[in-house]
């Protein structure tokens, strides 16, 4: 008898090993097509989602299924909304046709690492549109044709488009390496537009975008529901610090609007940064008010299109008009910043109605946000730090030792980096960097940025996280790190889950998940406020954890 | 020379040519990448595939050592466990080192070692059985993960409070019950 080998085995058992498109590819990238199975791809828009929109085609469809149910002459909805876009967008245009295939983005995309599918190196899912375009709008197509790589529009290449402008987080890593700028996140964008136009998108995105529409935030939350939890975190506070907390509601005359991401009022661990911020507006006295309209920073025009986007951006500052503000406070937030400091002054600004932001308590004017009128958090609390107006005991933070996750849109898109880790270095006794070519303008996403935070795909979330969680596993296993700071609200929601699947617990504490807990800049800013009138040898921390109040080695 | 010192004499060729089936798994431009990149910032599937493989060789050779789950293996099986491969793919790769030893011992005229070969295979066949064990605990994890997300309400849509007490509260009831369930299995229905 044979011996059969263990190959053959094998394939009696399983079918061949695929990688994420279905098979491992072995043919040419324009003759090996996407597959879509339950757990690669996001689910699609309900159609009442679609409908709220007022996006065409609304109906039950599914990706894994054959026919996507596209509406008649699709082909041309989707070239003449190219074309439409290559003259809107100046950027679009060169981003098309100066890409020369250096490759040096090719392996600097987090999805790319993590799943090893070559149609996630950003020049192969930029050509995804690129052989499109040049087929289309370029002299040479007649002439060059499929030599040049050139392809027509057809069901093929549309179902490629989903899957893998959905397996981009649009975190411009690989724009720091491209020596021409290109910026492949706004190819990203431009395709998932053009398949908005043909009703193919994701709920995980169309549903917040529509939440954020009709009560302000994504979470879908009304007014009293959210001014109600923020009393909850107002009876912690209390609890915790002794201190009374005051935030004020859609108050008009306010100095200052604050607006930060929905999650911070309502999902873990965002509310203990939430509470930081409490503490820190009633330790200087601001007079800030919250708004129950404008009650979300994010926006997921962003991963959406230019016109929701612009849209939703206008909401906050249709409130900060409303309610007479003089400038307006920005919360931990990511993609709420790239839509500030990238287009935000196109699209709605400049926001002249306001006056340029100047702190209250220390008087620098912050000229970078002359325009936008709207300051981050970290630029505002480093600013007091450096004034010496926070009364801070960095020994109360004791119990952890933090690294610090840049979050892509504030590092790539604002530039923000230096003004966390010096609120880092006044808050915490001590932290630790990450491997140099993981932080700054270098960092690696979370892997669920733009709207892919949904569990459905939550294998193909832990590859594209594997990156970062692998520079954090290493600063945890040489200098015993156990937090990782960070000021996104997306970020400290997706980075738990993937400490908790890359870094589970391996203490002797049952209750905890992941031996590196997420944490936001502002909740230790909070922990290591002293407070006028709090309770003596206060003890527990934002999370009602233990605090470390003795003085420590080191 | 006896089989173990084989092993050891021919440690970095076996690994290469081992960790060379793992990664063709990967299309050829992937493969180019994950065996050149040395940095295991910029190339972190590859890092831990090598640092695993590498674990796995030396505990396969050492006799005396019977603790499977090292860092690095349990690594690369989280690694293989959100892969979109089946679950006997993600742990074949063990079995390809009894093909690639026998291989080596043929080629040293070793055959008369067929006794320690099949010890060495005796061997492969319990850090197989251990491996699938990590995996599936890799999966469970994956599951637990999911549920967690949903508890802490990190992406649901509700009305319900969320405030550190009573976070704090779910937390010891969940614990209560844990403990009930766990004392009285027999009584669960």
């Amino acid at each position: 008898m044979a011996i059969p080998k263990v190959e053959d085995l094998r394939a009696a058992v399983a079918t061949e090993p695929n990688m994420f498109t279905g098979a491992i590819p072995r043919k040419d990238w324009q003759d090996t097509f996407t597959e879509f199975k339950e757990g690669n791809f996001a689910y699609p828009a309900k159609p009442e989602m679609v409908e709220y929109h007022h996006f065409p085609n609304p109906r039950i469809w599914s990706p894994d299924q054959d026919d996507w149910k596209l509406p008649d002459g699709w082909e041309d909805i989707i070239l003449n909304g190219l074309r439409e876009r290559l003259d809107k967008f100046r950027s679009l245009k060169v981003f098309m046709d100066i890409c020369v295939r250096c490759g040096a983005c090719a392996d600097k995309c987090h999805f790319f690492l993590g799943t090893g599918d070559p149609k996630n190196m950003p020049v192969l899912r930029a050509e995804l549109l690129r052989s499109v375009y040049r087929n289309e709008f370029t002299v040479g197509r007649k002439l060059l044709g499929k030599m040049q790589g050139n392809r027509p529009m057809t069901v093929k290449v549309l179902k490629e488009w989903f899957m893998y402008s959905y397996q981009c987080t649009e975190c411009r890593r690989c724009s720091v390496f491209c020596p021409y700028g290109i910026d492949t996140a706004e190819i990203t964008m431009m395709m998932r537009e053009l398949l908005h136009l043909v009703g193919v998108g994701i709920n995980w995105i169309l549903e917040p975008a529509a939440n954020s529409n009709r009560t302000g935030n994504h979470m879908g939350l009304q007014p009293h529901t959210f001014k109600d939890n923020i009393g909850y975190l107002v009876d912690d506070v209390k609890e915790i610090t002794g201190v009374d907390v005051h935030p004020t509601f859609n108050r008009k005359g306010a100095e200052i609007l604050f607006i930060t991401p929905s999650a911070d009022v309502f999902a873990e661990p965002g509310i203990y940064t939430f509470m930081g911020y409490l503490l820190l507006f009633e330790h200087i006295g601001l007079d800030y008010t919250l708004s129950t309209y404008a009650s979300e920073g994010g926006n997921f025009g962003l991963f959406t299109s230019n016109e929701m986007m612009k849209k939703l951006n206008a909401k906050m500052y249709a409130e900060a008009k409303r309610l007479g503000v003089k400038w307006i406070l920005g919360g931990e937030c990511g993609h709420m910043w790239r839509v500030i400091h990238q287009y935000m002054d196109t699209m709605n600004g400049p926001a002249d109605f306001m006056e340029v932001p100047k702190s209250p308590i220390t008087g620098t004017v912050f000229e970078n946000a002359r325009s936008t009128k709207m300051v981050h958090i970290s630029e505002f609390t480093a600013d007091l730090i450096k004034h010496g107006k926070l009364k801070l005991d960095p020994k109360r933070n004791a119990h952890r030792v933090p690294t610090f996750h840049d979050s892509c849109n504030p590092a790539r898109a604002m530039g923000l980096m230096d003004e966390p880790r010096y609120i880092l270095d006044n808050v915490v006794p001590k932290w630790h960097e990450m491997n140099e070519n993981c932080i700054r303008e270098k960092t690696y996403c979370c892997g669920s940025g733009t709207g892919l935070n949904t569990g459905e795909i939550m294998e193909l979330r832990m590859r594209a996280g594997l990156p970062r969680a692998n520079a954090v596993q290493d600063v945890n296993q040489r200098f015993g790190v156990n937090a990782l700071a960070t000021v996104c609200a997306i970020d400290r929601a997706t980075l738990s889950t993937l400490m908790e699947y890359w870094l589970p617990n391996t203490s002797d504490d049952p209750s905890r998940a992941t031996d590196v807990d997420v944490i936001g800049l502002s909740e230790l800013v909070g922990n290591a406020l002293v407070m006028d009138g709090e309770i003596e040898n206060r003890e527990q921390g934002l999370r009602f954890e233990e605090l470390i109040t003795t003085e420590t080695e080191g | 020379m006896t089989l173990p010192e084989l092993l050891i004499k021919k440690r970095e060729y076996l690994l290469g040519r081992w960790e060379d089936i793992i990664l063709g798994e990967y299309a050829k431009d992937t493969f180019r990448i994950f065996k050149k990149q040395k940095d295991p910032f910029a190339n972190p599937v590859g890092h831990k595939i090598r640092i695993g493989m590498a674990e796995l060789y030396d505990l396969l050779c050492d006799e005396s050592d019977t603790e499977v789950a090292t860092p690095g293996l349990e690594d690369l099986l989280r690694v293989r466990a959100v892969q979109p491969i089946a679950a006997s793919t993600a742990i074949s790769f063990v079995f390809d080192l009894k093909t690639l030893v026998a291989e080596q011992c043929e080629k040293e005229g070793m055959d008369r070692l067929y006794k320690e070969f099949l010890a060495f295979c005796a061997r492969v066949d319990a850090a197989a059985l251990a491996m699938f064990d990590i995996f599936s605990n890799c999966r469970q994890t994956v599951y637990q993960i999911r549920m967690n997300e949903f508890k802490t309400g990190r992406h649901i849509i509700t009305d319900s409070a969320r405030c550190s007490s009573q976070i704090m509260k779910e937390d010891m009831a969940d614990s209560i019950r844990n403990r009930t369930t766990n004392a009285q299995p027999n009584e669960e229905r």
